[in-house]
């Protein structure tokens, strides 16, 4: 009897506030529960995403907190299914089985964000901290700046490893926002040096060449990548040649109309002339100056000519 | 003239009004001012170790981390806020209907 009177005062009580009322005004340690689920999804999911991934934070943050406003309409909706006065005649196991079913849902859904991510969108989140690290630059944040380099060179160095494939005007776009940043001066040219570097390098690894359709060109191989090929004379010029596989010194002569193909690239700083030079699956040793920076940018964005007539200090 | 009895039971019966609402609204909100001012600890802790000269790669992953944390309480510090208030409201609005 005394069982039946208490539930007949708390039905009239529910009866009284609704369940919207309930869960915000009356029901603190479901609330509280509620709330420390979604706290810990937004925590979790952001840090494991801008730390382990290396991905965007402004991105990231769009995606945690719907996650985490999920989570509450969760929490609501399962409140309202609990305090309903027919809950109790819902067998057990149909609980924990649809409980189980959502973890199942979530943790597929972010397991297909995550793979979307490592194939498409890396170009992006790079761009997204560029143009976040020009921004700092021109508004005086030199140290923020510095980060959001740090971290688009290593999504950009992710993005190589992965040969996934981007629009060229990513290329043309991320010239420029890092030549802003290497103008800067300090800490961030280094870093902006760093960024031009990894970009080059994954251009190239984004090029293709038919060695078989260009029977008209010189076709040099190394046999080995500690191998150079050495101009009979200082200052020759080097017309319509393919060179593959060779580490090779690129200062002190002309190259015009050639390929370099799974080359090592070394730059000391002496003068150059590049006309119509590509490079396909290359990586850059370059003197860190001003006209290594230029080769750098030259590699990533070719645009017919390049001309270093004397050796500069950076 | 309003007699000191009106005032004392005008007090009251407002008090009995809100009293529910305005417990779960100040409670909710000394805990969430109590982790973030934990968290703004926090964030001090870290412009110190930058000062004692603390690897700046490691307090790189550790700014990220106390980011995340804060983002998330005072996401749902205020996302609380606003439901309570929308939610409060919908009530009072809807006994005033009632009483008519």
């Amino acid at each position: 009897m005394l069982v039946s009177s208490s539930s007949n005062t708390q039905r009239g009580a529910s009866a009284e506030h609704s369940t919207l009322f309930d869960f915000f005004f009356q029901r603190t340690s479901y609330r509280w529960g509620t709330y420390s689920i979604a706290a810990l999804v937004i925590f979790i999911y952001g840090a494991f995403n801008e730390i382990a991934l290396g991905r965007a934070g402004t991105e990231v943050t769009q995606e945690a907190l719907t996650l985490g406003a999920v989570v509450l309409v969760v929490g609501l909706i399962s409140h309202a299914v609990v305090s309903h006065p027919k809950a109790s005649s819902i067998p057990r196991s149909y609980g924990i089985s649809l409980g189980f079913a959502s973890c199942v849902v979530v943790v597929a859904l972010l397991i297909a964000n995550t793979h979307d991510f490592s194939l498409t969108a890396k170009d992006v989140a790079a761009q997204d901290d560029l143009m976040r690290a020009v921004y700092d630059v021109e508004h005086g944040k030199v140290q923020a700046a510095t980060k959001a380099t740090r971290k688009a060179e290593t999504l950009i160095a992710a993005a190589a490893q992965s040969d996934m494939a981007v629009d060229p005007a990513f290329f043309v776009d991320a010239t420029k926002s890092i030549a802003k940043l290497h103008n800067k001066g300090g800490d961030l040219r280094i870093e902006a040096f760093n960024l031009q570097q990894q970009l080059a390098a994954y251009r190239s690894t984004l090029g293709q060449v038919d060695v078989g359709s260009l029977s008209n060109y010189m076709h040099l191989v190394c046999s080995s990548d500690k191998q150079e090929w050495f101009p009979p004379t200082k200052s020759f010029i080097v017309t319509g040649a393919i060179v593959e596989g060779c580490k090779q010194h690129i200062d002190e002569l002309q190259w015009h109309d050639v390929i370099f193909v799974n080359s090592r690239i070394i730059y000391r700083g002496g003068p150059l002339r590049f006309d119509n030079v590509t490079f396909v699956n290359c990586t850059f040793s370059v003197e860190r100056n001003d006209d290594g920076f230029k080769l750098l940018q030259y590699a990533t964005t070719p645009d017919g000519l390049l001309e270093i007539v004397s050796k500069t200090s950076g | 003239m309003l007699k000191e009895s009106d005032l004392s039971h005008f007090a009251a019966s407002t008090w009995a009004d809100i009293r529910d609402r305005m417990i779960a609204i100040v409670g909710d909100a000394c805990l969430f001012f109590l982790m973030l001012f934990v968290l703004f600890v926090v964030f001090l802790a870290l412009h110190a170790m930058a000062r004692f000269g603390y690897p700046k790669e490691r307090l790189d992953t550790f700014e990220t981390l106390h980011y995340w944390a804060y983002l998330a309480i005072l996401f749902i510090f205020l996302l609380d806020l606003i439901a309570k208030t929308v939610v409060g409201l919908w009530r009072g609005i809807k006994k005033n209907v009632s009483q008519f």
